[in-house]
């Protein structure tokens, strides 16, 4: 009679599997609802938010060097890149609290040639030339201002005879821009010629004051306004070479920040009588790098303001 | 009448035991059919959650990836085995949708993605993952 009941224990034994497997498989379903409502942020708008600030923020850094008017290159260079480093190093200290490595490295610095004409004079080189080379090979021109402020000649074939900026590109296409007096107009005259164009006169007329006119060139406005008429460069293509004709025909000052190293006759380099040449930092590359345990993140980036070309 | 004697007490132990067996029977295969029926509930459960996770990465990479890096690499840590069995996860870029299936329970789960960066098609065996950004410019989904 020992053995009764067997049948009982084994249901009793299987259901009691059964109910472990149930157990079990609650316990799923509970892991699956704590996943859920885990969150899922990998650190990827925090990635992008680093990006942002080394986009918007690192080139005030490096600005700052540029307007100090060193030299010598080499003292703004390492400068720059001590200023850059200690951007770094500030930068990423709120990131590495959270244990996140966040970093701008290989860092390459593209050399430009800031060029100043700070006291109204004649457009000539340093030397007096009234036609001349202002730069050589620019990859790109930013913050190209002239204020004209008296010593336009009067003239009515511009073509001829008038001050003028001339933009040679790649391909020998020629874009100028003229400043002269026409006599049969009661304030000075503005023209230009476009790449394979030919010459528009009298362009802006409506925006020209009594006085000189002031002309961005880069940013296309005269006296601030724009001035559809006026496209820097257009119709060529870079490396541009930048010429001055007529020099001795128009008197004022200017400033324009060039990609290159090649230029003109000026005084300096360093802070000199006008017009003087000022190295600075074109743009710079850099690699921003974001890491966390989840994530890689490494983009290049190129840091300069306004035109990039 | 002597034949008969001591005939019931058989008849009923046997009618006992035929009605015992017949409600343990029905007892355990009811039981089987409840705790498979929660296994393929649990096993769906856990492949949406666990796809949504995967799309959500997707994307978040997606995001990184339409900044023009060098490199992008997400990952995902998930677990390997859900419900008792291991699954596999199939991304379809063309159709922008992730399919995940358990190797055991019959779970199989379709979750959609919205990405702006082309996305590779691949099959890759459950658990943590890497979404990387290849040379190509696609984005793939990766073992760990």
């Amino acid at each position: 009679m020992n053995d009764r009941g067997q049948l009982l224990l084994v249901t009793g034994f299987a259901i009691a599997v059964a109910i472990v497997a149930l157990v079990l498989l609650l316990n799923t379903a509970i892991y699956t609802e704590n996943l859920a409502t885990r969150s899922i942020d990998t650190g990827a708008g925090d990635a992008l938010a680093y990006r942002d600030t080394v986009e918007d923020d690192l080139w005030r850094v490096v600005e700052f060097e540029n307007e100090r008017e060193y030299a010598a290159r080499s003292t703004l260079r390492d400068n720059v890149s001590a200023r850059v480093d200690q951007f770094t190093m500030v930068s990423s200290m709120r990131h590495l609290e959270g244990g996140v490595s966040a970093n701008v490295t290989n860092r390459t610095l593209h050399d430009g040639t800031w060029l100043r004409q700070n006291a109204s004079r004649q457009m000539t080189d340093a030397s007096g030339t009234a036609n001349w080379t202002v730069a050589t090979d620019a990859d790109g021109v930013r913050a190209f201002e002239m204020n004209t402020t008296g010593g336009l000649t009067s003239t009515s074939s511009p073509a001829d005879d008038a001050f003028n900026v001339t933009v040679r590109g790649s391909g020998g296409n020629e874009w100028r821009f003229y400043i002269y007096d026409n006599p049969a107009l009661p304030d000075s005259e503005l023209a230009v010629k476009n790449g394979t164009g030919t010459l528009e006169t009298n362009v802006c007329s409506g925006l020209l004051p009594s006085v000189p006119p002031r002309v961005n060139f880069t940013a296309g406005t005269v006296e601030g306004s724009d001035c559809d008429a006026l496209v820097f460069a257009k119709g060529t293509t870079p490396p541009y070479d930048i010429e001055i004709t007529y020099g001795d025909r128009a008197e004022g000052t200017y400033n324009a920040t060039v990609n290159t190293t090649n230029v003109g006759t000026f005084n300096g380099p360093g802070p000199a009588s006008a017009p003087y040449e000022v190295p600075v930092v074109y743009s710079l590359s850099v690699d921003v790098v974001y890491q966390t345990p989840e994530l890689e993140y490494r983009a290049r980036i190129r840091l300069a303001p306004g035109a990039e070309t | 009448m002597t034949r008969d004697r001591g005939v019931s007490t058989v008849v009923g132990y046997v009618i006992a035991l035929g009605i015992t067996t017949v409600l343990i029977s029905g007892l355990l295969i009811a039981t089987g059919g409840a705790v498979e029926d929660r296994q393929n509930a649990t096993s769906r459960d856990a492949l949406t959650v666990i796809g949504q996770r995967i799309a959500s990465n997707l994307m978040a990479a997606d995001r990184l990836a339409e900044t023009d890096p060098g490199t992008t690499v997400v990952e995902v840590r998930l677990p390997s085995r859900i419900a008792g069995s291991g699954y596999r996860v199939t991304v379809n870029g063309s159709a922008s949708e992730l399919v995940l299936e358990s190797h055991r329970a019959d779970a199989t789960v379709d979750v959609s993605f919205v990405t702006s960066t082309d996305v590779a098609d691949t099959d890759v065996q459950g658990g943590d993952l890497r979404i990387v950004l290849t040379a190509a410019d696609e984005l793939e989904v990766r073992g760990a």
